[in-house]
């Protein structure tokens, strides 16, 4: 029986959502709205990511060796730095290699040039480029290098003259996730209200159908049902309208993205990512509509 | 047999609905409750179709304690009786069919069977072409005899009928009270509630009278006095 209920239920629920065409269009319409602002912020939040990544990526440091230290411990020393789990990359920068480029970035330098043959030694130190996955860790490499057990061969760092610079980079990029975070929260929460009380008028319309229903001896369930369906296609329709002006506003800021510098392919990333996107914009637009219309009704089935 | 034992219905300390109602009503019975508007006459069909409780006293619905019927038993219980309006309370958004469908649904009735006692009973309500209208493209008498169909097409037990004709001109009201004789006639309980001294004149059945939530008259084969 409870088949023929569902079935019953699901019919019933489709009708409605086609007969009251207007109050579907609008309902849905919010929850286009509310789904919408859920993405841009999403996507927002993303895009900064990527940005701030791209931004964290360009910081390194730097140590320099004593030039009599040798290369199997530099690279002695590299290989431990790789095993640090704070480390995220390592290159290293021979005597030779910081010369060449060097001479290479000043060869219309005369000065520097002559200078440089006039030293019967190569002046420039060994290095080795350190990049972490967190800026704050720097200290942490710092002080295994320049206070630790390779001490008496590192001369240098560079993180000190950088340290002020770093920090404050830092600063800005957690404060950016944090108020990001927290916009994003308040936006989403007052998306919800907007698409809960939507449907609580929309249900307010039914109240005296569910008042006649319950007259006629249809348990809850019979009741329920069909509004929860409707919700589900409220949800479902709603995604779909997203989707589709998804699609032509991914295409038209990814100039604007390349512009800025920033490297994303938005349409690129959509393909790659639609089962997700597509996913996820269904589950929330279908759980909107059911819990909506599932409370909004809940208070007419009381009495 | 429906019985009420010694039910009052106190809503405030103002409102008084009944006062101690004893009443039997037995199978098969036209009954006419009669008063002014405001005496109790609603209260006391309500307590039925337990959209109202007593305050006090019990009601036994053939052979069941109204007051032992749980939430969960309600629905069970209210498809054993039909009920009409005086405001008729169709479902504005489905078609005729779909209205009186809709009784049969909630039971979980198959789709052909259903089908086939919703033509018998557009039939009966005389209704048979106007099964696609939506309720508000038929008259007033057309939307009463669809809610006397949606009331009876489950064969309820009891026919309740709260002011049925109150929206309804002279001639709708006397085919809707005709209608409802026919119905009692095939068996059918029918408690009529109204203020409308025609009606139950031109009826000629038992005749319960109430005034201040008491009742004071009860006579077969009897007439609208106050």
């Amino acid at each position: 029986m409870w088949k023929t209920t569902l079935y019953r239920a699901v019919k019933a629920g489709a009708k409605n959502f086609i007969r009251n065409g207007w109050l579907s269009i609008a309902t849905t319409s919010v929850i286009a709205l509310t789904l919408f602002i859920i993405s841009v912020l999403l996507s927002l939040i993303l895009i900064a990511n990527l940005v701030l990544e791209q931004i964290q990526d360009k910081i390194s440091v730097s140590a320099y060796f004593e030039t009599n230290t040798s290369e199997q411990m530099i690279s002695k020393i590299k290989k431990d730095l790789e095993s640090m789990d704070e480390v995220k990359r390592v290159d290293y920068t021979s005597r030779g290699d910081a010369l060449g480029s060097l001479k290479e970035r000043y060869h219309g330098n005369a000065i520097i040039m002559d200078s440089l043959k006039e030293l019967k030694e190569n002046p420039l130190e060994a290095s080795l480029s350190i990049k972490v996955h967190d800026p704050s860790k720097y200290e942490i490499i710092e002080n295994e290098l320049v206070a630790g057990k390779y001490k008496d061969y590192v001369s240098k760092m560079d993180y000190s003259d950088h340290k002020g610079e770093i920090e404050k980079l830092n600063k800005i990029i957690n404060s950016i996730r944090k108020t990001g975070a927290i916009m994003v929260l308040i936006f989403v929460i007052i998306a919800i209200l907007v698409t809960f009380n939507s449907i609580r008028l929309t249900m307010y319309t039914y109240r005296t159908e569910v008042e006649i229903m319950k007259l006629v001896g249809a348990s809850n369930w019979f009741i329920r049902l069909p509004f929860i369906t409707e919700g589900v296609l409220y949800g479902v329709f709603a995604a779909l309208v997203v989707g589709i002006i998804w699609y032509p506003l991914a295409h038209y800021f990814t100039p604007f993205f390349a512009n800025a510098g920033i490297q994303i392919d938005t349409v690129q990333f959509l393909h790659q990512n639609i089962v997700y996107i597509v996913g996820i914009q269904l589950l929330i637009g279908v759980l909107l509509g059911v819990t909506s219309s599932f409370i909004a009704i809940r208070r007419y089935l009381k009495t | 047999m429906i019985e009420y034992r010694n039910v009052s219905k106190i809503y405030n300390k103002n409102v008084t609905a009944l006062v101690n109602v004893n009443l039997k009503i037995k199978q098969g019975e036209f009954i006419s409750i009669v008063g002014q508007s405001g005496t109790g006459k609603s209260t006391l069909v309500k307590l039925l179709t337990l959209e109202e409780k007593p305050t006090s006293g019990r009601i036994i619905f053939y052979k069941v304690d109204l007051s032992e019927i749980t939430k969960k038993e309600l629905p069970y219980h209210r498809r054993r009786i039909g009920v009409i309006f005086q405001d008729f309370k169709l479902l504005i958004t489905r078609t005729v069919y779909e209205n009186i469908a809709f009784a049969l649904e909630v039971s979980g009735v198959k789709s052909s069977e259903i089908k086939k006692s919703v033509s018998q009973i557009l039939n009966i309500v005389g209704l048979e072409k106007k099964f696609d209208a939506y309720p508000n493209e038929l008259s007033g008498g057309e939307q009463q005899r669809v809610a006397i169909a949606r009331a009876l097409v489950h064969h309820p037990e009891v026919l309740i009928a709260d002011e049925p004709t109150g929206n309804l001109d002279i001639i709708n009201t006397w085919d809707i009270i005709e209608l409802l004789l026919k119905i009692n006639k095939l068996g059918t309980t029918v408690v009529l509630a109204t203020h409308d001294k025609e009606t139950v004149d031109r009826v000629n059945r038992r005749v319960v009278g109430i005034d201040d939530g008491r009742i004071i008259r009860d006579q077969e084969k009897g007439k609208y006095m106050i």
